[in-house]
């Protein structure tokens, strides 16, 4: 009898091995204060001197929470409704990034607050003399617009909180699999209400930065980004805690218990996304290109003139072209290195496209470097390092509860 | 052995486990071997690792075939649009790349996808119209719920005796000797 029989022989249940090692989040939550400090020293500065340029780039700074909070969140949803077994032990990492979504309804409110800097359409007597956005104005306009973020922070927050305690609350091993059914229900009408929301903040947040522009695609596409970021922030959370070695199968039959199997499946979810973005970018530019209409090309023509060119070949080659070439081959696909490469590019992928769909229709950008964006870039960075850090060191890196747990580890294929 | 039985074709060790075949294909890779194969009901996994097999040429093939298709579509729309018929269409450029990008792109799928599907027969041997292990029922028992190890007779290590006490010694049950019965169908007439 082999050790894999063994363990094969074994009661299902609670990992027997006793609790599973935790990271001291401490190096991660002093890492994520200077970044936060310097980020929020650089966004004052910048409220001082250039606000309405700050309100731009403070919109760039919040996508890219949304992005990655939000895409996890995603991502554990799809976990439950396909009841994957395989991605039991990489859940965690994705709710530690869920664990941030107070973070992303904190940098809400300076939108608001700011909403008369970023978006055209909060000015009433631009409304009423333009006859385009006077048509749009019951639906843009600020009472509606707070209102329907507060549905959309709600429904993530909602069920965010949901997922996370839920599977924290199977971690003593005294909850039975009613947790995990309960959870799969409610994933499915999720998915739903999820596609409306990220569907219309999408609308909101981005694509009435220009009230003029309208895309219907535009909701898929930023839904296409987020899954990406989602997968990028998850991989990387990972691998670190890989590396801190809180993945270690304690039975040590196996070794890492995120394996070369996982390793692939994660990259093959960061090549398909990145893919699917790419083949919705496309779809959007290609319409509007051929039909060439001018109530809607402007926007591109706005993206190609005045060196913006240098920033929509760069979205490109981020988003798309690097992420393809170099996730193609399976060998690159469960390579730690590379896995964290191409994360830390597609986050960097998420920022060029947010900094691409806002910064153009700012009213005062004299080239296409803003520096503006950098302070409210690192703050975000930095308050979402602290909560994960926060996160991952009171909890156990793998949900030792879960009744899949042990088919999950026994899974390398 | 009967004299009317045909030409020797190799060995074979029948295992009821995936387990042990996994030990007997990772001993067999450290011995040297070099024509032997394993049938399984189902891809057992790690047996590509236990048999040591190299990396497959396939995924070289698609990625090629896929560029090539790719520069071969964008070739042919500069032909047609370009060149050979000029039309302007919607005041865009004759050549204009947006516009032929979806035709790069289904042809560089279809490329790629043609040639995996072709390579893949090629290289599964699909051609063939004949194995000896097909005579020997082996193949009705390697697709239901037995594992089987193959060891032919022109590899050099093959020695009848040698590799029945190597079946035998890893926890084979039951190992045949396979004979080409075709083979001896023709001796008999």
């Amino acid at each position: 009898m082999n050790e894999r029989e063994a363990i094969l022989n074994r009661p299902q249940g609670v990992l027997d091995a006793g609790p599973h090692p935790r990271v001291g989040g401490r190096m991660v939550r002093l890492a994520g204060l200077p970044v936060a400090g310097v980020g929020g020293l650089l966004s004052l500065l910048a409220l001082v001197f250039s606000p309405q340029l700050f309100g731009f780039s403070w919109l760039v700074g919040f996508g890219l929470i949304w992005a990655v909070c939000v895409g996890a969140l995603f991502l554990i949803a799809m976990h439950h409704i396909t009841g994957a077994i395989w991605s039991v032990v990489v859940r965690r990492s994705a709710e530690a990034l869920v664990s941030a979504m107070p973070v992303l309804i904190l940098f809400f409110v300076p939108v608001v607050l700011m909403s008369g800097w970023i978006f055209e359409w909060t000015h009433e007597d631009v409304m009423a003399s333009d006859p385009i956005l006077s048509g749009k104005s019951a639906y843009l306009n600020l009472p509606f617009f707070i209102l329907r973020a507060a549905a959309f922070l709600s429904i993530w927050g909602i069920f965010g909180w949901y997922f996370v305690r839920r599977s924290l609350k199977q971690d003593d091993g005294s909850e039975g699999p009613e947790v995990t059914h309960g959870m799969r229900r409610t994933s499915a009408p999720f998915a739903i209400l999820f596609a409306l929301s990220v569907t219309f903040a999408a609308f909101d947040w981005y694509m009435s930065v220009q009230p003029h522009f309208f895309s219907t695609i535009f909701g898929v596409y930023m839904f296409a980004g987020l899954a990406v970021s989602g997968q990028a922030g998850v991989v990387l959370v990972v691998l670190w805690l890989r590396r801190k070695g809180c993945l270690v199968d304690k039975t040590a039959a196996f070794g890492q218990i995120i394996d070369d199997a996982r390793l692939y499946h994660m990259g093959t979810l960061l090549f398909a996304f990145s893919c699917f973005w790419g083949y919705i970018a496309m779809s959007q530019f290609l319409l509007i290109w051929y039909a060439n209409l001018p109530e809607e090309g402007f926007w591109f023509v706005d993206r190609w003139k005045d060196g913006w060119a240098w920033i929509s070949v760069l979205l490109m080659f981020t988003r798309f072209v690097f992420p393809f070439l170099i996730l193609l081959s399976r060998k690159a696909k469960s390579s730690t290195t590379t896995l964290a490469a191409v994360s830390i590019l597609a986050l960097f992928g998420q920022v060029v496209d947010l900094y691409w769909l806002v910064m153009p229709e700012a009213p005062e950008n004299t080239s296409v470097f803003i520096w503006q964006v950098i302070g409210p870039l690192l703050l975000a960075v930095g308050l979402v390092l602290i909560a994960v850090g926060r996160f991952v060191s009171r909890h156990s890196a793998i949900p030792v509860g879960d009744p899949l747990l042990e088919e999950s580890r026994m899974y390398h294929a | 052995m009967p004299e009317s039985s045909g030409s020797l074709q190799g060995m074979v060790g029948v295992f009821d486990d995936p387990t042990p075949l996994l030990h007997m294909a990772g001993k067999a890779r450290d011995a040297g071997w070099k024509h032997w194969d394993c049938h399984t009901p189902y891809p057992v996994h790690g047996l590509e690792k236990a048999m040591g097999l190299r990396d497959s040429l396939i995924p070289f093939l698609t990625i090629s075939a896929g560029f090539f298709g790719a520069v071969f579509a964008k070739g042919m729309q500069w032909y047609m649009s370009d060149y050979d018929f000029p039309v302007i269409v919607g005041g865009k450029p004759l050549f204009s790349l947006p516009a032929f990008v979806p035709v790069t792109f289904e042809l560089f799928v279809l490329f790629a996808a043609l040639t995996t599907f072709g390579s893949v027969i090629l290289f599964c041997g699909l051609c063939r119209w004949h194995s000896p292990l097909h005579d020997a029922n082996l193949m009705l028992e390697a697709t239901s719920d037995r594992y089987v190890v193959w060891f032919d007779a022109t590899d050099a290590l093959f020695e009848e005796s040698e590799v029945r006490k190597f079946l035998e010694g890893n926890g084979a049950g039951d190992v045949r000797v396979v004979y080409n019965e075709s083979d001896r169908r023709s001796v008999e007439t």
